[in-house]
């Protein structure tokens, strides 16, 4: 079955004063239709790049894709004019942030901002319907409602500041699915919101997901979370993916050493009270990483091989993919 | 043995001030308007500093009359023509740049003198004090510069020192305006917050944590408001009411010369291509550095 | 009893809603509404709460950097809640407090050397050699070596920062640290190291530790005892490896369920609570976990404050289920 979005061996590379930063090393990524798909690691691990490279959000300069494809619908997104792009994003491919307040404009009511998002038009495609103001009102009333708000013809007419975090979370929410796109992307949905209110937002998208069956490329540097809403798992290190197989196989056997050193070393809330044993060394310099693989200065089983060559993905069981040389093909 | 360790130590001390300084060299060199402001404003401060060593008749900055040589057009000994007085106009315009500089800061320093201290005790005791300096401010703000400068000036009488005044009591709200929010903002910070319950006094905390975090916006207000400084005292110089005649100082040369065009255009232009290329690298430099300096983008 | 090192008797910290230039205070802002606890000499105890808890207001108030409005904070005895500024200059050496983000609390202007520096001339009026000894000192306990002494924060990673304001925090050989959220700025995977040293420093140097935070892992890993604060009350308190294994409150159950673990299998259902939590400019009557709470037995809850039932082994409870 052919995946709906698949990225092979995207590069890119940010300018800064002390030089190019290798941000993305060559990742070759698929989500699967209806598939939900975690993308974890650490801060500096390119996982919030690759999510906006998808949707072309990256300031170009000083960022900038080297090579690569991202295939979605039988286009390569990075060929792709910047006009149609506008076609895609929000309508095809929609995007939840992590922190609603700055992504809700302040001075004008949720009503507005969601009818504005209704009524917009990307250039063609199925939504070049006009609707009339009433119809989106109405909509978007609809829309608060699926996303659980309480009283939404009332609620609907509050300022964003006016709401909750969790409130404000759940609008994005609503604004990312209300073209019903084919794709969601979600970067921290939930990082920002208190325990109990996450737990509430994400069965919310967990609901929702299955109903309309959207695929979820969700990214976060919380295992925990994700292995909550995901059935598959990407981890990522230093531009690299490193491992990718399902939530289940990840935690019950994980194949990359850093995909083990991570479960040791993250705090987990368990009846388990064991000391946590950290990673040594620390995240490579992206401007002038280590040569071969990035992860071996840090890796117990690092071998010669590791200091030269790049280890490629390989497939040690079905559908479980691991970079490593470990593992022979 | 000793001196060596000292001098190792003063050399890791200055590490870090000297990276942060390649970083705001490399940040404002990316910009070429930065450049071009920062390229300006050195000239501008080089010929000040170096005016007497390259004017060809110093005897005409003040004072000279020599009528036989009156309203010259530009020629090989005098580039930029003669004056009414026949005065050569390059020597006067150059040491025009000295007045200028010279004005400009005393206006920008008094004014620095009055409003950051006034902004910062604004900003940190606040309650009625804060109230009390930011009405006032807002009345000296709530009147158009160049026509509060000039009731003083009227008020005062005409003349370069007066002048200065005029335009220090212009300048001083703007920097308690900036130094008050600023050190609102500062208030808050955990750094400060962490200085209190380590037990540092209020003083302390004033001059050691809050100014010198001010330093950022001060330094750029400073540099943009060097040019307009030195405009507005060309301005006052421009209607009468700033330097007087035989002071070399750009409006004043001007408000002479304006009599003269457009044939004898060489009067007013060369001392009025002094006040734009000098205003405008000022403000070039301070946009540039308003970039570099905040927010910090640090790589 | 000489055990206890901080005792917190019934704090409250009020905030006035001031509502426009001339209007009076307008309703208040109940951030700290009664809150009892006992630190003993040596131990660790965490408040975990969320936003709206309150638990960051206390540990300020302990330091007096915002005065309590009513209560009792007891310092090895002694109540300094009212003592002088001048008095609470000596007390303040032995408190002191790690910030939550480490990015602002260390003075942007200032080298690490000058920000640990500052204290010991203050309290201690050293200076030359001397001073560079113990600067460097007090940075080799948190493991910085000497060649950070003179970078500014904006070159040092999150880690790092945290460790300086640490370091600056044990300039004075504090006996209590508070920590607030210590972990939340700084990566998952250096999460524990920074609580595994936290922790062996502890035992080097003879500290009592304070923790606030919202992550549960934090306080589970790193306490001994813990408060479960919900609106500016404590709903449970007890040992943690108690109160989180077998909880009592709803509260205290919802917050436990609710954390996503890592690990394939979740065990059991997400305990979910209706709705927001409410502002704590209008908390609720009666037991102010009402609104929310999915065990609510009926108008009591609503309208009755739950009295707080102790137990033998030291732990307690506010809830009417108890009652």
């Amino acid at each position: 079955m052919t995946p709906i979005l698949e990225i092979r061996d995207l590069r890119i590379e940010f300018d800064t004063f002390e030089g190019v930063a290798r941000v993305l090393d060559g990742i070759d990524l698929a989500l699967g239709k209806g598939d939900t798909l975690g993308l974890v690691g650490e801060t500096g691990c390119g996982k919030s790049i690759t999510a906006k490279a998808i949707l072309k959000l990256l300031p170009i300069p000083p960022a900038r894709i080297v090579s690569g494809q991202i295939w979605f619908e039988e286009m390569d997104l990075v060929q792709i004019p910047e006009e149609k792009m506008g076609s895609i994003r929000g309508e095809k491919i929609a995007m939840v942030f992590q922190d609603p307040m700055t992504f809700l404009n302040p001075v004008f009511t949720i009503e507005e901002q969601l009818v504005d998002v209704l009524l917009a038009q990307g250039n063609g495609g199925a939504s070049a319907r006009k609707r009339s103001r009433e119809e989106a009102r109405g909509k978007a009333v609809d829309l608060l409602r699926e996303v659980k708000i309480p009283q939404p013809e009332l609620r609907i007419k509050s300022y964003p500041h006016e709401f909750s975090g969790g409130m404000r979370q759940r609008v994005l929410i609503a604004m990312a699915l209300s073209k019903s796109p084919r794709i969601l992307i979600a970067d921290e949905p939930t990082t920002a919101l208190d325990v109990t209110i996450q737990a509430q937002i994400l069965r919310l998208m967990d609901e929702l997901v299955r109903e309309h069956g959207h695929s979820v490329l969700l990214i976060s540097h919380d295992l925990g979370v994700v292995a909550r809403v995901c059935r598959r798992i990407a981890v990522m290190y230093a531009g690299n993916i490193v491992e990718n197989c399902s939530t289940g196989r990840l935690f019950q056997k994980p194949y990359h050493p850093y995909t083990q050193g991570l479960l040791h070393s993250i705090l987990t809330f368990s009846k388990r009270r064991g000391r946590a044993e950290s990673i040594q060394g620390t995240i490579p310099d992206l401007i002038h990483p280590p040569p071969g693989c990035r992860f071996h200065p840090r890796c117990p089983s690092a071998m010669e091989r590791c200091r030269s060559e790049k280890p490629l993905p390989l497939e040690v069981e079905e559908g479980h993919w691991v970079s490593c040389h470990r593992y022979p093909s | 043995m000793e001196l060596g360790a000292m001098i190792k130590t003063w050399k890791e001390e200055r590490e870090s001030q000297v990276r942060s300084l390649k970083l705001t060299a490399y940040t404002l060199s990316r910009s070429p308007l930065s450049v071009i402001g920062f390229i300006l404003v050195s000239l501008f401060l080089v010929i000040a500093l170096v005016g007497p060593l390259i004017i060809t008749h110093p005897e005409d900055v003040t004072g000279a009359v020599h009528m036989d040589r009156k309203l010259q057009p530009p020629s090989e000994s005098y580039p930029f023509g003669t004056d009414e007085m026949g005065r050569d106009l390059y020597s006067r315009v150059v040491m025009g740049t000295r007045i200028s500089l010279q004005i400009g800061l005393i206006i920008i320093f008094v004014a620095m003198g009055i409003g950051i201290p006034l902004g910062i005790t604004a900003g940190y005791v606040g309650g009625w004090v804060n109230e009390i300096i930011m009405r006032i401010t807002d009345v000296f703000l709530s009147i158009p510069g160049l026509l509060l400068a000039l009731a003083i000036v009227g008020a005062l009488g005409p003349g370069i020192t007066n002048a200065m005044i005029a335009l220090s009591i212009v300048w001083w709200p703007g920097y308690v305006r900036l130094v008050q929010g600023k050190t609102l903002a500062l208030r808050e910070e955990a750094f400060v917050e962490a200085a209190k319950s380590l037990g540092v006094s209020r003083l302390r905390i004033i001059f050691g944590h809050l100014l010198p975090n001010c330093t950022s916006p001060i330094m750029v207000k400073a540099s943009m408001d060097m040019g307009m400084a030195i405009l507005f005292a060309a301005s006052l110089g421009f209607i009468g009411v700033g330097a007087q005649p035989p002071e070399p100082e750009w409006g004043a040369i001007i408000s002479v010369g304006r009599n003269y065009l457009p044939e004898r255009w060489w009067m007013a232009t060369f001392p009025g291509l002094a006040i734009l290329v000098t205003v405008l690298g000022f403000n070039l430099l301070g946009d540039g550095l308003r970039d570099v300096l905040d927010p910090q983008s640090r790589g | 009893m000489n055990d206890i090192l901080l005792e917190i008797q019934d704090l409250k910290k009020y905030f006035p809603l001031k509502k426009g230039f001339f209007g009076g205070p307008q309703g208040k802002v109940l951030a700290v509404d009664g809150i009892s606890f006992t630190i003993p000499r040596g131990r660790a105890f965490g408040l975990v709460g969320e936003s709206g808890s309150g638990k960051t207001t206390v540990a300020r108030t302990i330091l007096r950097l915002v005065e309590p409005s009513e209560g009792r904070i007891l310092w090895q005895g002694k109540d300094i809640c009212r003592f002088s500024e001048g008095e609470m200059k000596e007390i303040r050496r032995n408190m002191q407090m790690i910030f939550q983000d480490p990015h602002s609390s260390l003075n942007p202007r200032k080298t690490v050397f000058q920000s640990v520096a500052e204290p010991l001339v203050i309290h201690e009026g050293l200076g030359g050699r001397k001073l560079r000894r113990q600067v460097e000192e007090l940075l080799a306990i948190v493991g910085l070596k000497r060649e950070y002494m003179f970078r500014y924060p904006h070159e040092l990673s999150g880690g790092q920062k945290q460790r300086v304001g640490i370091s600056r925090a044990l300039s004075l050989h504090p006996r209590l640290l508070i920590m607030d959220e210590p972990t939340s700025a700084l990566d998952v995977s250096v999460q524990a190291q920074m609580l595994n040293f936290l922790e062996s420093l502890q035992e080097r140097m003879g500290l009592t530790y304070l923790y606030i935070s919202h992550n549960l892992a934090v306080i589970r890993y790193a306490c001994d005892r813990v408060g479960v604060m919900y609106l500016g009350k404590i709903m449970e308190a007890g040992n943690a490896e108690e109160v989180f294994a077998g909880p009592r409150h709803p509260y205290t159950k919802a917050l436990v369920s609710a954390v996503p673990l890592p690990q394939a299998e979740q065990p059991g259902k997400m305990i979910l609570l209706e709705g927001d939590i409410p502002s704590a400019t209008h908390i609720p009557s009666g037991c102010r976990f009402h609104t929310r709470c999915p065990e609510r037995i009926g108008p009591l809850c609503d309208e009755t404050v739950p009295p707080t039932r102790f137990y033998p082994d030291g732990s307690q409870v506010t809830c009417h289920l108890y009652g």
